[in-house]
């Protein structure tokens, strides 16, 4: 099933060997807009594409189409190197077995993680390959601006508030209890406490 | 020790214990707490170019990036990094930027929207570093472009594809590309025998059929000052000859014919004709430059061919100029003309094709900047001119017809910085300080005058103070203060760079403001040292740095020391030969106070030393102080073997010289790939704890030598084997074979050491545990004086000789992207934990905390309680890239080539500096700012409950006394 994938997928291009040279591949794709880069333009001027870590390198075009040269066949590690966004990285293999002659080879692309075993059971992507963005980097944390309520939840607030409240309604509370259960009252809290009698 | 299972939960978990640290950075804070400076490099090709009626200066630079400059501000519009890669020809046209490159074993053709910078195409082709490349477009305003590139002649149309090829052969080095008259033309200098000369491959444009090859000037080469390709023809002069062969290209009958023009004659003797040299003036166009002396003034003079209606080849004069001492240029975009750009003082003339003269002054300081090498003029939209001029120092200067000052100027210098050391600055002057300075000498004699002269200063300095309040700031602005005054908490300092231009230019780390910038040499800078610290009182010794620099002209090495403060040159040395190998501050000191520092070349047997400054008393310091303490350093001296040397001083102890002590030969089948980490700061390895404490209360004791040192050493049989060396007994510590991994130029080895932590990076071709997956492994080392808990060295005295075996822990991670610099932070006092800076390609400074690099991370099981206690998580194999832990934040820091971190006066924040060819500086709180108000603390709420309690106070004082004196009454 998996080389019926292979095989389906066919890369669109191949440089031809010249001489002794290594044969090479060209690797076609494009980043495609989504809710997170909705102006893949933005990307034209900041962003790469980088396989295997910087062995080849290639700049992205106003619409969004790349074209990587000098590929080798086997295993590669595809990644778009942004400052700003977040992309997914891909395992992309170059089958030099599906060249027939024609300097065409197959491609089969997958989604991998980082440090992660790369999985030849997970879904091939389509080629040319389209790449979106998954996130935009947000680099600040937002300042906490002033606030009534964080104000008023501040521990010295409520100290104030409760030294307020001391001073303001418990004279009125008195002012309006029974004299004679003031006296009571006032007469349990200046008596002394009576020790507990003992079993 | 990579695991892949369970990557999600456990990536989480890292991502909080990050988070934990991580305060991140509030958006008022950006460029407010660090400062950005995009760089382009020195240009080597300009073009102006106006585009829908927007004028632009193209450039082409040597730290290999094309740009794209406001014509009337100097800002970049746009830019591309081509990392790696050596950019030769540069054309703009039809609202289009070509470069042509070479690198990595590659021939490139990239072609960019002259107004936007992006990409339309891309070309590529297996080439040698030594094949030439040149390209050119077709010019029939469809964007194609002729191009050489691994030995052929192709057409490349839209979308980057061939349109045709043509091999070209071995015959010549065609580094050249002529398009005319339906025809590419090819052309180099022949190769092998045969005197020399050139040879052209003529191709049909519409299918590359090879129309003709055949060989002209015969004897001549291009860029000989005697032969030229002006347009469509070649023209050269023969030696011992008056008059010049014109060959127009493709023509067969005649081959050349005989240049006479009533203008030469003219203008030059038949004597100066034999001196005189031909150079080329604007890519594509039929023009020169004739340069001759006469009468012992230098004259250059603009010279156009046209073709006759009878086939015949005529010239005429476009402009002529005196040129001595200056650098001329031309106008590119078709605006023929030329200009001149003294070299001693900036004036400039030029002439325009009308005949137009244009005169002007482009005024900077040629001390700090050197002679003007480089000149062009632009083309502005609405049709005046710009005078552009690079100098030797790579300051890039733009001026306007009429004015005596540039309109901009841009240091370039910085964008190929080689060295920085930073230098504390003296606080600022207290209100004595500022009342002594600003007083009359006569009445500081009275104590009663400077005491009321004090307070005064004292009261102006808080009325500024509630007057910048007022208006929103309380502190005054980092440009009003001078840029070599530090602060109370030491993050203004000076950041002084070495580059490869001879240029040795100090920075405030706060702003970036230019102290000053001196040229040393016409070669780099190789080394910048600290020599003496910055001394509390005014009236003690300055600050010196000093600086080692080539003189590429003279074969020679400048040494100077110069004044932190101010730049002066206080003590110069020129020492012939070649440059030193290692430069190496040592631990001892001048009688002055001056560090003293070793200039050491290497040579098959020891390596010859010098002690700097070169004087009996310096020579004498450092033999004492090796007495004392032996002193060590190491070389790597060929592919194979790092040698370690003691110092040594003879019996008369005064003259010190370097003695073998120890060599580390890498196995069989090795090669060293990364040289020893570079060592010349104790203070990276020093740690105010001394132990690690665990969870159960005992103790992992740290191996704390200064003396640790990571060299990277490729193996033939596949793979990378990684060291670490003891350099004052040379004994291997630890040793680590990657053998999936691979180190090159667009694999680099990067690693730094803190404390008793070394980390390193490297490119995996199969990722250990999780093959068959490939990708940047990071990989923590630490080393513990025993792997046993509480047990440690017990002896008093420790000794770099006989040090036992370090125990050492080890981790590897997936790492967060290619990183071009690693860099501990470093505090005052080393309590703050350590945060590792990766400086990652794709222009992200990424700052990680170091319990997410811990090796000591339980994998595969969550952390028992002991584990916890002593703050581990569970391991997880990718190190996040948490965007609030990304220091640069929206800026794209190219390019990095060094990462810098030094301490300030708050124990909790440290300095960090990335160069290479962008400038970022920064402050980090790895721990979090303890010692300071938190950066989210509300002062508004402060005030506000302290107004509440005020008023509280205030409305209940009266009713207390009033139930105080109830009370009494009752």
């Amino acid at each position: 099933m998996l080389l019926l994938l292979i095989a389906l997928v066919l890369a669109a291009a191949a440089a031809a060997a010249l001489g002794d040279e290594p044969k090479a591949y060209r690797l076609r794709g494009a980043i495609v807009a989504n809710a997170v880069l909705d102006d893949v333009s933005q990307l034209a001027a900041s962003a790469q594409v980088v396989v295997n870590g910087g062995e080849r390198r290639a700049f992205i075009q106003s619409d969004g189409a790349f074209v990587v040269d000098g590929l080798s066949a086997g295993d590669s590690l595809l990644e778009i190197s942004s400052a700003a966004y977040a992309f997914p990285k891909l395992h992309v293999r170059i089958a030099a077995d599906g060249d027939g002659g024609d300097g065409r080879a197959s491609v089969a692309a997958r989604y991998v993680q980082a440090g992660a075993k790369w999985d030849d059971a997970a879904p091939v992507l389509p080629y040319p390959l389209q790449i979106a963005a998954t996130a935009r980097y947000d680099f600040y944390t937002p300042r906490q601006g002033f606030s009534i309520v964080a104000m008023f939840s501040n521990p010295y607030m409520l100290m104030v508030g409760a030294s307020l409240a001391a001073v303001f309604i418990l004279p009125r509370l008195q002012a309006n209890m029974d004299p004679e259960a003031l006296k009571e009252a006032t007469a349990a809290i200046s008596a002394p406490a009576k020790p507990k009698p003992k079993p | 020790m990579l695991v892949g299972r369970g990557l999600v939960g456990r990536g989480l978990a890292a991502l909080a214990v990050a988070a934990q640290a991580a305060l991140g950075l509030f958006p008022d804070e950006a460029g407010r707490i660090d400062w950005y400076r995009a760089q382009i490099g020195v240009p080597h090709a300009l073009a102006g170019h106006t585009h829908n009626g927007t004028a632009a200066l193209y450039a082409a630079t040597e730290r290999g990036v094309v740009a794209a400059l406001d014509a009337d501000s100097g800002s970049v519009r746009w830019r591309h990094v081509l990392d790696g890669e050596a950019i030769g020809a540069l054309r703009v046209g039809g609202g289009r930027v070509l470069a042509q490159s070479a690198g990595g074993g590659e021939a490139r053709v990239r072609v960019w929207d002259a107004h936007s910078g992006a990409l339309q195409w891309a070309f590529a082709r297996h080439a040698n570093s030594t094949d030439p490349a040149a390209a050119e477009f077709v010019g029939d305003g469809s964007g194609d472009v002729v191009a050489v590139a691994g030995g052929a002649l192709v057409r490349v149309g839209a979308g980057g594809e061939p349109a045709w090829e043509l091999r070209l052969g071995g015959s010549a080095a065609f580094g050249r590309v002529v398009v005319a008259g339906g025809s590419a033309f090819a052309i180099g200098e022949r190769r092998g025998g045969g005197g020399g000369g050139l040879r052209v491959v003529q191709a049909a444009l519409a299918d590359g059929a090879r129309q003709r090859q055949y060989s002209v000037a015969d004897g001549q080469a291009l860029g000989s000052g005697r032969a030229v390709v002006a347009g469509a023809h070649v023209l050269w002069r023969e030696d011992g000859d008056i008059v010049w062969r014109v060959h127009r290209l493709g023509a067969t009958s005649p081959p050349w014919d005989l240049l006479h023009a009533k203008m030469v004659q003219e203008e030059l003797a038949p004597e100066d004709m034999l001196t005189s040299t031909l150079g080329e003036l604007a890519p594509g166009e039929p023009r020169f430059t004739l340069t001759y002396a006469k009468a012992g003034a230098r004259k250059t003079v603009a010279i156009e061919l046209d073709e006759g209606p009878d086939g015949g080849v005529g010239m005429r004069k476009l402009a002529a100029l005196r040129t001595d001492g200056a650098a001329i240029g031309c106008g590119g975009g078709g605006g023929a003309a030329l200009v001149a750009v003294s070299a001693a003082d900036g004036a400039w003339r030029a002439r325009g094709a009308g005949g137009e003269r244009l005169r002007g002054r482009l005024a900077y300081d040629a001390a700090a900047h050197g002679p003007v090498v480089r000149a062009a003029l632009v083309r502005t939209a609405a049709g005046g001119a710009r005078a552009v001029a690079v100098t030797a120092g790579g300051l890039v200067l733009c001026g306007a017809p009429g004015a005596d000052a540039a309109l901009w100027a841009r240091d370039e210098a910085l964008a190929h910085a080689t060295d920085m050391a930073l230098v504390d600055l003296p606080p600022p002057p207290s209100g004595a300080e500022r009342a002594a300075a600003e007083s009359d000498p006569a009445a500081g004699a009275s104590a009663a005058a400077r005491y009321a002269l004090r307070w005064a200063a004292t009261a102006r300095a808080v009325a500024a103070w509630a007057f910048g309040l007022l208006r929103g700031s309380a502190a005054p602005a980092d440009a009003a203060i001078p840029a070599t005054v530090g602060d109370h908490f030491g993050f203004r300092k000076l950041a002084v760079f070495g580059s490869g231009s001879g240029v040795v230019a100090a920075l405030n780390t706060q702003g970036g403001a230019r102290a000053w910038a001196r040229r040393l040499a016409d070669g780099a800078v190789d080394r910048v040292v600290v020599a003496r610290r910055c001394q509390p009182l005014a009236a003690d010794p300055p600050p010196v740095v000093v600086a080692v620099a080539r003189s590429a002209s003279a074969n020679a090495t400048v040494v100077a020391a110069l004044h932190a403060l101010t730049g002066a040159v206080l003590r110069s040395d020129t020492l012939p030969g070649p440059p030193p190998a290692r430069v190496l501050p040592l631990p001892a000191a001048a009688a002055d106070g001056q560090q003293l520092i070793a200039l050491i070349w290497i040579s098959s047997g020891a390596p010859a030393l010098r002690v700097w400054p070169p004087t009996p008393d310096a020579a004498r310091s450092l033999c004492a102080a090796a007495a004392a303490t032996p002193l060590f350093f190491d070389v790597a001296d060929d592919d194979a073997r790092v040698r370690g040397f003691r110092i040594h001083c003879g019996a008369d102890g005064d003259a010190p010289a370097a003695l073998p002590a120890w060599a580390f030969a890498l196995p069989p089948g090795e090669t060293l790939a990364a040289p020893p980490t570079r060592y010349d700061d104790d203070a990276a390895h020093a740690a105010a704890l001394l132990g690690r404490v665990l969870g159960d209360r005992s103790v992992l004791y740290k191996y704390l030598s200064p003396h640790v040192t990571t060299l990277a050493a490729r193996r033939a049989a596949g793979g990378v084997a990684v060291y670490l060396l003891d350099r004052v007994s040379g004994r291997l510590l630890h040793s680590a074979v990657h053998a999936a991994a691979r180190v090159g130029p667009d694999h680099p080895f990067v690693a730094t050491q803190a404390e008793n932590r070394v980390v390193y990076q490297l490119w995996h071709d199969v990722i250990p545990g999780a093959a068959p997956a490939r990708g940047y492994v990071t990989v923590v080392a630490d080393l513990y004086e025993s792997d046993v808990p509480d047990a440690r060295d017990a002896r008093p005295a420790f000794s770099g000789l006989d040090l036992a075996q370090p125990a050492v822990v080890t981790a590897a991670f997936a790492a967060p992207g290619p990183a071009t610099a690693l860099a501990a932070t470093r505090t005052a006092s080393h309590i703050t934990t350590r945060d590792v800076v990766f400086a990652l390609r794709s222009g992200a400074l990424l700052s990680l905390p170091a319990p997410l690099l811990d090796p000591r991370r339980p994998v595969g099981a969550p952390p028992t309680a002991d584990e916890q206690a002593e703050g581990l998580v569970q391991y997880a194999a990718p190190l996040p890239l948490d965007p609030r832990r990304v220091l640069s934040h929206v800026h794209t820091v190219a390019a990095v080539r060094r990462v810098v971190s030094a301490p300030t006066h708050l124990e909790s924040t440290a300095l960090v500096a990335a160069y290479g060819l962008d400038l970022f500086f920064t402050r980090v709180t790895p721990s979090g700012s303890f010692d300071q108000l938190s950066p989210s603390f509300s002062k508004l709420n402060l005030a506000a409950t302290t107004l509440a309690l005020a008023a509280g106070c205030l409305l209940a004082a009266p009713m207390v006394r009033r139930q105080v004196t109830a009370r009494a009454w009752a």
